[in-house]
């Protein structure tokens, strides 16, 4: 029996089941259960943050002003508005990559390209972000600006090098398999998907 | 006021080509759980992507588009389409006697052939079964049409060795 024999066959069972016990107002009222909406979702909690930071800030200033004297204050909030600027950023990614409209060969493609650019700018914002601690650190104690981690300058240059060494290799690590717990299994599902066309 | 509108305009666009939904599902599982989320999750998807729909392309093209990259591309953890079964077993071969009963066996035996194929060929094969033209393929899938009838031979002749082996 050939493809072409089916044709029929085909055309019959798929009309005479019934598909439907549903009501589509109601399916479009309820949410995606796909992965990519829960992500969503859950981004968009973290979003929450953005607007706190500020608020914690004037709080914070209004019951102790010379806490702002402090560089590490500064640092800690610059820290945290980057964050906030990334968590928004894995929020426009995951929106983005929920396009299905376009032909298939354009989505996946689409998809894969979004995702590892995606990866690509998180090394380098995780990079950047961690780079900005030893370098602060370092400053501060080479113009003598007060941190609040006076004990960390005690110790020898060596062992520091080998601490901001040792923590740059496993931030990068860390990142890599936190991508991958996200993106992974559908990055490599893509690409087979794509192999296929 | 609009949006109840476009709800309504919807939903109406919706109940005329829901078999076109069911047939997309039916390609990629045949459990009805599974077969229940995927269509709900392809009716979510196109509700979203509907404002982006301009009537350019037929909606039936569109909704193929969308269904067919929800069920085969959606971000997901688990799976809902069926795994291309490589190793398993098909029915038994049977006799070229075409009684009734006969013939359904071979209709079994085809769609379990089918089920082994991967995710694009079973798009390819929906799309050959709902006589669909290779231009109107070419615009569903992005795959140009003379890759499309390549791929197409090789299909038949993949379904006919994977019938005639079992």
């Amino acid at each position: 029996m050939e493809l072409n024999d089916l044709k029929q066959n085909w055309s019959e069972t798929t009309s005479s089941q019934s598909p439907l016990k549903n009501n589509i107002m109601d399916m479009i009222k309820s949410k995606s259960n796909g992965p990519a909406s829960i992500l969503e979702s859950k981004f968009k909690k973290q979003l929450w943050a953005l607007p706190a930071l500020p608020v914690l800030m004037a709080v914070q200033y209004y019951r102790n002003p010379q806490l702002f004297n402090n560089p590490s204050i500064w640092f800690l909030y610059a820290l945290g508005f980057i964050l906030g600027g990334y968590m928004l950023y894995n929020y426009l990614i995951v929106k983005k990559l929920q396009h299905p409209q376009f032909a298939v060969k354009e989505n996946i493609e689409t998809q894969i390209t979004k995702l590892e650019n995606s990866f690509k700018w998180y090394r380098i914002f995780m990079t950047f972000v961690y780079l900005l601690i030893p370098v602060g650190l370092e400053m501060a104690i080479h113009y003598k600006v007060p941190t609040g981690f006076e004990q960390w300058y005690d110790v020898s240059i060596v062992i520091r090098l080998l601490v901001y060494i040792g923590g740059f290799i496993g931030m990068l690590f860390m990142s890599s398999r936190w991508f991958k717990s996200l993106y992974g299994v559908h990055i490599s599902n893509l690409k087979k998907l794509a192999a296929q066309l | 006021m609009q949006t109840e509108n476009l709800k309504e305009l919807f939903v109406q666009k919706i109940n005329e080509h829901e078999r076109l939904i069911y047939k997309i599902c039916h390609i990629y599982t045949r459990d009805e759980l599974d077969l229940q989320d995927l269509f709900q999750e392809i009716v979510i998807q196109l509700w979203k992507a509907y404002p982006s729909f301009k009537g350019k392309a037929k909606f039936s093209t569109w909704l193929y588009k969308v269904g067919i990259n929800t069920a085969i591309a959606g971000l997901r953890k688990k799976r809902t389409v069926t795994e291309s079964l490589e190793h398993e077993k098909l029915p038994a071969t049977i006799d070229d006697t075409q009684t009734y009963q006969q013939k359904e066996e071979q209709f079994t035996q085809l769609y379990s052939a089918i089920e082994m194929l991967n995710e694009i060929e079973k798009a390819i094969v929906m799309l050959y079964l709902e006589d669909k033209s290779y231009q109107e393929m070419e615009e569903i899938l992005g795959i140009n049409e003379g890759n499309l009838r390549v791929k197409m031979n090789r299909i038949k002749e993949k379904l006919r060795q994977l019938t005639k082996n079992n």
